[in-house]
């Protein structure tokens, strides 16, 4: 090995580091002076694409504004919220939001949406709860006949309807025949495909996979208790002095709006033949 | 399927511009982490490793249990930090690449700064006190150990950087996973699996794992004595 | 000639004990300093501490005439050191050896010809551009010693140079230092176990336990020791305990406690004291060839053992007193010696030093006998 190929001490060999360290120093920091809206929202929604068509849908009508999305989960949105690192919340857990307004960190609710749930199970249905509409009957047949059921048990929005409807079918859910994978929607489902189980799912998030869940089908659904209303709130102000109230009251106005709700009923129509999304702003939801 | 993921992960190669941007950002996030974590944790190891004082034991021990830090905690810890109702809130940093940054940073430290101080630790006593006799002051003593200790640092930036560029919770929580701003690999494998989108994930996966095996390759071949010490 | 270095009152402690403490240490320029003692004798952190790369815990140290300690990067830049092990640094051989120039500050082609100077010097040329770490054991020691020559320090420190080397690297590095000592213009303070190298100083200093023992012109301290241990370590193989009986003119006859047995010695001296002499100054000769009976120094013996060292053959010799000789093999073979050989042992007057017996000695002076004795046996066997 020669000696001259062993040089100490070049400065060369940083530079390309140096400059790196420069870029991300600058790098985002040209956007200061639009109006940026910061929206907190569940990762079921934020997952089933509605924000893809809904955001570009809001700057094209309010140019001037640039929005995000965290998608978080449902807890973690209302505690963003809390802690002014959201300017908007749309998530679906009504009495969660209430008291979060109540509390004062929200300005008020809007309805906005709601999309429903539904039961889904192997076509072979071993608990014999084909096309009925009452989910929480079909429960009870499903814990009768000891057939497999797999919950997220994840305490989200989806586990917590889940308990609410075997709470109406006075089940206490447990036993061999019920799994908890303590994971997502899309891994719950995939569980339930491989197990050949039943499972509650939004109807969004099953469609978008259903390629991926070879058995799998709809089998109740319909059922009041089923539907999931969606609520927008501003952050409210005298809590979080630095949120943007302004552009959060013009993006939920927006979604009340006659463009907005039509962006919202139209999702999902083309890929899958029907919507996925329910808009009812004004009505106060059927909860 | 596992073809199928190959051939997914190619295409997207390919043809998806995103893909290239969102492994852009990931290099450039964590390299810049792992090297800020470099210029401020190898002066520091040498410090550590070469000085003896009362005390010094329990800042080892300290600085070798911060690499067992989980990094959601970490993430937890700087977003607090960052958050507008958080004491550094007014800078304006929650949901930036330079909260990212500055959240692997803390998770790469620990890495360069334990591995370093064993490296230069590891260097014998008699061959620094050998630099000494030959007329060696305080900072060409301290660059001779770094010379010894070499491989020893380079593994502690290579174990740092395949701690911070694999990592999510952190990352996740202190940047929010923007698409086109924050998006890294590894949030957006999380974002794909979550979705059901399992061999995209795999392919994202499969890109990741590539260039880790570039970067490792890279580094053990890079020559003794081409290095910047 | 002028001080060059100077050390006074200079402690340092380990863990609550004294390992060194040396009242006065000055070596002057160009003067060879040679250490010696046991492991553990605090000769290798004295060195450190003289070439400014410890701290003592007290005392102080001029180098030039200025106070200085491990801080004081210019006097540091004026020394070299070479230690046990070669403690080379990564890199190929002519970096190792420029690294004292690099820190010195020279131009670039400066160092590059001091390098190829040296190298060829020390017969390093053609491995100039191999990796350090790839030498032998000699190769590498001699690549230490070229590094720290080629800065032409003032002072020189070599902590047992030659002490990890087989003996053919050893004897290589031996000439090496030879002519390091003799023909470069550099004080050198070096650290040795053998009386050999010992033999290159100009002082010679004998430590034990952190102190200075005995030291002055090597030759002089070779050849008188002041105690036991110093003549342990000087390698005087035959340590007679006696009593001095009678004074004579500029010697003593000294009445051995073994036996009736008298040693005649040229050294003058009195009371309780130990006869020593080395092996190799004890004269083997046919015991029929024996001179008249009684004369200085000469004893009927029967060999009791013959063991070889190598070169020579060290035999162990009853005279009614044990004593060791060292004969050439060529030697062995004229005196036909074998276990139960009878022989003439000669240990010449010049040849017997002397060493009190201190204290002890004084308040033993009735004849307690044994306690002296263990005294001795527990001396030669440290």
């Amino acid at each position: 090995m020669p000696a001259h190929g062993r040089k100490p001490v070049t400065l060369a060999w940083w530079l390309p580091f140096l400059a790196a360290i420069l870029a991300v120093a600058t790098w985002g920091c040209g956007g200061a002076a639009e109006s940026n809206i910061l929206i907190a929202s569940t990762t079921s929604t934020y997952d089933s694409g509605l924000f893809d068509v809904l955001l570009p849908a809001f700057t094209a009508d309010n140019p001037g504004y640039t929005v995000r999305v965290n998608a978080v989960g449902t807890g973690e949105a209302l505690e963003l919220g809390r802690r002014c690192d959201a300017d908007v919340l749309l998530v679906h857990a009504p009495e969660a939001e209430e008291q979060f307004v109540a509390a004062g960190y929200g300005i008020e609710r809007h309805p906005i949406m709601y999309n429903d749930f539904v039961i889904v199970g192997p076509g072979s249905d071993p608990a014999g709860i084909a096309g009925g509409q009452d989910a929480a009957a079909a429960f009870g047949e499903i814990a009768a006949a000891g057939a497999g059921f797999m919950s997220r048990g994840d305490d989200s929005g989806t586990h917590k309807k889940e308990q609410k409807i075997w709470a109406a079918a006075g089940v206490d859910p447990a036993g061999d025949w019920y799994h908890v994978t303590g994971q997502g929607m899309g891994a719950t489902l995939r569980a339930a495909a491989e197990k050949a189980a039943y499972t509650l799912t939004d109807r969004g998030t099953f469609l978008s996979m259903r390629g991926n869940l070879p058995g799998l089908v709809i089998l109740v659904e319909g059922d009041p208790l089923l539907f999931n209303q969606y609520g927008a709130i501003a952050v409210n102000p005298e809590n979080c002095p630095q949120v943007n109230v302004e552009g959060a009251q013009a993006f939920i106005s927006w979604l009340e709006s006659d463009a907005g709700q039509q962006v919202i009923g139209d999702f999902g129509r083309e890929q899958y033949g029907r919507s996925l999304f329910v808009p009812d702003a004004g009505s106060g939801g059927p909860r | 399927m596992i073809r199928e993921t190959f051939s997914q992960a190619l295409s997207m190669l390919a043809g998806d511009p995103q893909v290239w941007e969102i492994i852009l950002r990931s290099l450039v996030v964590s390299g810049t982490a792992v090297l800020s974590a470099a210029l401020v944790g190898i002066p520091l190891g040498l410090l550590l490793g070469l000085s003896r004082f009362r005390g010094r034991g329990a800042v080892v021990t300290l600085v070798n249990t911060g690499m067992a830090l989980p990094p959601v905690v970490v993430g937890l810890f700087v977003y607090l930090l960052l958050s507008r109702s958080g004491p550094l809130g007014s800078l304006g940093l929650l949901y930036t690449k330079q909260a990212m940054v500055a959240a692997q940073l803390v998770m790469a430290l620990p890495f360069v700064l334990g591995i370093t101080v064993t490296g230069i630790g590891s260097v014998p006593r008699e061959l620094l006190m050998q630099a000494r006799s030959l007329g060696a002051g305080r900072l060409q003593v301290a660059l001779l150990a770094l010379r010894e200790a070499r491989a020893l640092v380079m593994l502690a930036l290579v174990a740092g950087m395949g701690r911070v560029i694999a990592e999510v919770g952190a990352v996740m929580m202190v940047g929010g996973n923007f698409r086109g701003e924050t998006q890294v690999m590894t949030t957006a494998i999380m974002e794909e699996v979550r979705k059901g989108n399992y061999s995209l994930g795999l392919a994202l996966g499969l890109i990741l794992l590539t260039i880790a095996l570039a970067a490792n390759t890279l580094m053990m071949r890079l020559k003794p004595g081409r290095l910047p010490v | 000639m002028s001080v060059l270095l100077e050390a006074r009152e200079v402690r340092r402690r380990y863990r609550g004990r004294l390992v060194l403490d040396v009242a006065e240490f000055r070596v002057a320029r160009g003067e060879s300093v040679c250490l010696m003692g046991p492991n553990g004798a605090g000769k290798s952190t004295l060195l450190r501490i003289l070439n400014l790369v410890e701290d003592a815990d007290a005392g102080e140290i001029r180098f030039a005439g200025a106070r200085v300690d491990s801080g004081s990067r210019w006097a540091r830049l004026r020394m070299a050191g070479v230690f046990q092990h070669p403690c080379l640094f990564r890199g190929s051989v002519a970096d190792n050896v420029a690294y004292g120039l690099r820190m010195r500050r020279l131009p670039r082609n400066e160092i590059s010809r001091r390098v190829e100077s040296v190298l060829a010097a020390f017969g390093l040329a053609s491995l100039a551009n191999r990796d350090a770490r790839e030498l032998s054991g000699g190769q590498a020691q001699r690549v230490a010693l070229a590094r720290a020559v080629v800065v032409e320090p003032e002072l020189l420190f070599l902590d047992e140079p030659a002490e990890s080397l087989d003996p053919l690297a050893s004897a290589d590095f031996q000439d090496d230092l030879r002519r390091v000592i003799e023909y470069l213009n550099t004080a050198v303070v070096f650290v040795t176990h053998s009386l050999a190298e010992a033999a290159f100083a100009d002082r010679l200093l004998l430590m034990a336990d952190g102190e200075v023992r005995q030291s002055g012109p090597a030759a002089e301290v070779m050849r008188s020791p002041v105690d036991l241990f110093a003549a342990r370590l000087l390698g005087f193989e035959n340590l007679l305990p006696g009593r001095v009986s009678t004074l004579m003119d500029g010697g003593a006859v000294v009445e051995l406690r073994q036996g009736p047995f008298r040693l005649y010695s040229e050294r003058p001296a009195a009371g309780a004291v130990t006869a020593c002499f080395r092996a190799g100054e004890v004269l083997l000769r046919p015991a029929e060839r024996r001179g008249p009976h009684g004369r200085v120094n000469r004893f009927p013996a029967t060999v009791k053992a013959l063991e070889p060292t190598g070169s020579s053959w060290q035999v162990t010799l009853d005279c009614g007193f044990e004593i060791r000789a060292r004969v050439s093999h060529p030697e062995s073979l004229r005196l036909r010696l074998a276990p139960g050989t009878a022989v003439e042992a000669h240990v010449p007057p010049s040849a017997v030093h002397l060493v009190g017996r201190g204290a002890s000695a004084a308040t033993a002076a009735d004849g307690s006998d044994v306690g002296d004795d263990a005294g001795a046996e527990a001396v030669s066997r440290a």
